[in-house]
């Protein structure tokens, strides 16, 4: 039992080693099957067959599978590929089958064409900062006219061009592509990258080379007059900022001013750069200050600090009482060339009883160099009051009795 | 008198039709806002929808992720192996019904353009692929700076397909072969741009086929089909006791037995993904039999019926993971890698069935050699269809016990020298309306007389069904039908309130030398 099984193990394995091969009862002997081919040649398969039956041809390749059915004139069965699987690069796989079992099989390592034809090319990052450390990459997959990816080793040239400067570099293909990593240059502008390949080229691609993080800088103020009047801007300007590769920096950069007067409170303004200097404006103070202004690129520049002094703008002033007291006008309010100081000053008056206690503190703004309190019955009964009017820094005192109507 | 008549109609009639047309109106307006907050939410639009539900899970192993371009990250990564594996299910769908529905989410057009002409060739012959991949292992080639651009090299992947003509098969074959795959980023989505196949590299021949050293002989396995007496077919759900279990297993081992099987159900267990609590309550049990020395037969995918070759990444990873984390188990026996499949040849089709079972043995051998796979065939004439995939034959025996020596022997003959376990047999003890007051205790215990006497004499090792009669039988098991329900829950040899019946006796092998 166990020897004639073994003989029919050695009879079936003496029918493989040898064409034909069976397939049930129909005897198949290949006549042309092709190991290579070029895509887009035209790719026959051809078998000698005897005995009758239908014969399939099962395709395979990286898309899908397919079954052909063949051309049979006399003994001869003749399978044509369909150019879904000619014009594909990679391997394609073949099964000659009867539906019941494979029977023969093979493999047809198809190539790509030799030429590329198209290039899709991808560039990234399209920004990057001037230097010597980021950098963009371009990315090539250089196809054949029938969109294979060409053979590796397909030589690519990528050529880039900045300012005057022209470049090459030469690439071979590896893993369907082919890469460069474009590194950027001290100087800002813009890099205008193509690849050639022999049969193909693309469109110019750009890549911007912005100015890279800004380095110190100073800081100037301008202002018309040095009296802290509360009515006149100072503008401050920065110097031309730059990287440290000498780019002006980008347009837009925001700079951060920051005020610190001499009691320690803190102001705010910003501007942004054009051509790299950025210009931000201040309302003069209305007291006599002492200004320590500093710039700021966040996270990146800064100036040197620069200390501003006001001078107080108001000289003098008059104060008139109405007959009954309960009027005071205070004006007129002379500036530093003895004109009426401009409007909106603010006047504060202070009211205090004889004991030094403080009753009401009155806020006015100054029009056309005078501003006037009332002092109201309800409010004030007769009695001798402390009066103290301070503008601009400047204060008097004066005492004050008021009465019955 | 009439007029009132007319008039109470008449105002019914307006009431009633004033009624209507407010109805309509306002069904109206709310079909139309309805209508107005349908369509694509911001979510789909942007591709920011979590996935339901993972249909195509084959095995992913990277193998290399340096790369030239640039490091990738973790998240990339993951987006990339789900919009590949993608494009292989859109695929695969597409081949096997010939239209390209949702090729174009994942291919980009040059790609897609050339699938579509395949698929309109396969259209014209009529001819479909039903195809699966298994396995894929790929590395990274290469990632762009600008992250938008990935080269990749996907080694050995397997791939399952049958190929149809005309409703006919004409082939169907498992292979590997490797691609070069490029993918882009295109608004969202990882596309294929190309993917060519290239020579299959030499494998580092890792087959890890060393022969079951089954440190178990099959041949002295003497044990019951486990289940506790309350919670039949849902063991691993709420009703899991593991005092019960070890009370249980104790009696077993009383019993002078030394194995049991037991049943993983495939969708309440977790399907493909297992989650971590109902391993633990599988590996409790095991535990439990440790304890009393008791070996255990795992039987996986019950209560799963469809075999379909879209289905069969996910069935792998449900074995996967329990395999794998059970491989190492002391008190493990082997794997039966489905009860009575050869119930589903009529629904499912004779060769969807066992092409599954063949492909699932091979992955359950890969992930676990050490040991044995059977098959837990209903009858023993299917019993022979196992074939290479199976290290012992197992089979079930429901029959006249008189002709068990015939239909052994024959099984016997067509199988040689694999054993031979008889995995499944019993006698309900049920007497009732459904079956005429006909069955009785003493029956059964006639029955296992019987049938001990024959495999005593033969040395036939045996898992007999079952220890404990049921409480309750879900439908799922033999359907709604009183006669079946009723006589499946008087299998056992205790009764539901702890009574031995007299065929206990003959199971109780303690007594015996």
């Amino acid at each position: 039992m166990k020897i004639s099984a073994y003989f029919m193990v050695f009879l079936l394995a003496l029918g493989c080693a040898k064409t034909p091969a069976v397939v049930s009862d129909v005897s198949v002997i290949p006549i042309q099957t092709p190991l290579t081919a070029s895509a887009g040649d035209v790719i026959s398969i051809g078998f000698e067959v005897n005995g009758e039956g239908d014969l399939y041809l099962i395709l395979e390749n990286s898309l899908g599978t397919s079954v052909i059915r063949g051309d049979r004139e006399k003994d001869e069965l003749w399978f044509t590929l369909p150019t879904q699987f000619t014009q594909r690069a990679g391997f394609c796989s073949w099964i000659l089958t009867n539906g019941k079992k494979e029977s023969l099989s093979g493999k047809i390592e198809i190539s790509s064409l030799e030429r590329p034809v198209h290039m899709e090319t991808y560039l990234g990052p399209r920004s990057i900062y001037a230097g010597t450390t980021d950098y963009a990459m371009l990315v090539n997959i250089p196809t054949d006219k029938f969109d294979n990816p060409v053979r590796e080793g397909t030589a690519v040239t990528i050529k880039r061009q900045i300012l005057t400067e022209n470049e090459a570099f030469e690439t071979t293909t590896k893993d369907l592509i082919s890469w460069k990593r474009l590194f950027a240059v001290k100087k800002s502008g813009r890099m205008l990258v193509t690849s050639r390949a022999p049969g193909s080229s693309t469109k110019e691609l750009t890549v911007d080379i912005y100015p890279s993080q800004a380095s110190n800088f100073e800081l100037l103020s301008k202002r018309n007059h040095e009296y802290a009047d509360g009515n006149q801007i100072i503008v401050f300007e920065t110097s031309v900022i730059k990287d440290v590769y000498g780019n002006t920096i980008s347009d837009g950069t925001l700079v951060t001013f920051q005020i610190t007067n001499k009691h320690g409170v803190k102001l705010r303004t910003e501007g942004t750069t054009i051509n790299g200097v950025s210009v931000a404006q201040m309302l003069h103070p209305d007291n006599e200050e002492n200004w320590t202004v500093e710039a700021y690129v966040t996270g990146s520049a800064k100036s040197e600090a620069i200390s501003i002094e006001f001078k107080p703008a108001i000289k003098d002033f008059d104060l008139q009482f109405s007959e009954d007291g309960r009027t005071i006008l205070v004006g007129p309010i002379l500036s530093f060339m003895d004109q009426l100081n401009p409007d909106g000053i603010a006047v504060e008056l202070k009211i205090s009883n004889e004991k030094d206690e403080e009753l009401a503190v009155k806020r006015n703004a100054s029009v056309n160099g005078f501003t006037e309190f009332e002092l109201s019955e309800e409010q004030f009964s007769a009695d001798v009051y402390q009066l103290e009017i301070t503008i601009a820094g400047i204060t008097k005192k004066q005492s004050l009795e008021l009465y019955e109507k | 008198m009439k007029s009132k008549w007319n008039k109470n109609i008449y105002r019914s009639l307006l009431i009633l039709s004033f009624l209507g047309i407010n109805a309509m109106i306002i069904y109206g307006i709310s079909s139309a806002w309805a209508y107005l907050n349908s369509g694509a939410d911001k979510s789909s639009i942007l591709h920011i929808q979590g996935d339901i539900e993972e249909n195509y899970l084959p095995e992913v192993q990277w193998e290399e992720l340096e790369n030239p371009g640039r490091p990738i990250e973790a998240q990339t990564l993951k987006e990339i192996q789900n919009d590949y594996l993608r494009s292989w299910y859109v695929r695969n769908i597409a081949l096997s019904t010939n239209d390209p529905y949702g090729i174009a989410d994942y291919c980009t057009d040059s790609m897609r353009i050339k699938i579509e002409r395949v698929l309109d060739l396969n259209k014209q012959q009529n001819t479909s692929v039903k195809q699966t991949t298994l396995a894929h292992h790929p590395s990274l080639d290469f990632y762009s700076a600008d992250g938008s651009l990935v080269v990749f090299t996907d080694r050995h992947v397997e791939t399952y397909k049958e190929i149809w003509q005309n409703e006919q098969l004409l082939l169907k074959k498992k292979d590997t072969s490797s691609y070069k795959v490029l993918m882009l980023l295109e608004d969202g989505f990882w596309r294929i741009r190309h993917m060519v196949e290239i020579e299959e590299p030499t494998k580092k021949d890792s087959t890890t086929s060393k022969k079951n050293s089954s440190q178990f002989e099959i041949s002295k396995i003497k044990g019951l089909n486990y289940y506790p007496g309350k919670g039949a077919w849902d063991m691993f759900g709420i009703k899991f006791n593991k005092e019960v279990i070890a009370n249980n297993f104790a009696q077993i081992r009383t019993m002078g037995l030394n194995s049991i099987r037991v049943f993983v159900p495939y969708e309440a267990f977790g399907k493909a993904s297992i989650p971590e609590e109902n391993l633990a309550k599988l590996r409790a049990l095991l535990d439990l039999a440790h304890t009393e020395r008791l070996k255990v037969l795992v039987t996986l995918f019950d209560f799963y019926g469809d075999y379909d070759i879209m289905d069969w990444t996910l069935t792998q990873r449900h074995a996967g993971t329990i395999v794998k984390a059970l491989k190492d188990h002391p008190a493990l026996l082997g794997w039966d890698l489905k009860n009575e499949p050869d119930l589903d040849f009529d629904s499912r089709g004779k060769e969807r069935v066992l092409a599954w079972l063949k492909e699932m043995g091979k992955q359950v051998k890969k992930w676990d050699p050490s040991h044995p796979v059977t098959i837990g065939w209903s009858s023993p004439e299917a019993a022979s269809l196992s074939g290479e995939v199976v290290d012992f034959v197992s089979f079930h025996y429901y029959q006249d016990p008189n002709d068990f020596l015939t239909k052994y022997g024959a099984l016997k003959g067509r199988v040689g020298d694999t054993p031979i376990l008889l995995g499944e047999y019993g006698y309900s003890s049920y007497s009732g309306i459904w079956n005429a007051f006909l069955g009785s205790e003493r029956n059964q215990a006639d029955y296992y007389r019987e049938m001990q006497q024959y495999l005593n004499d033969e040395g036939i090792p045996f898992l007999f069904w079952t220890l404990y009669d049921f409480d309750e039988i879900p439908n799922s098991v033999v359907g709604r039908l009183p006669w079946r329900k009723q006589r499946q829950k008087y299998f056992g040899a205790i009764t539901t309130d702890g009574r031995e019946k007299p065929s206990y006796r003959h199971l109780d092998q303690s007594s015996k030398k």
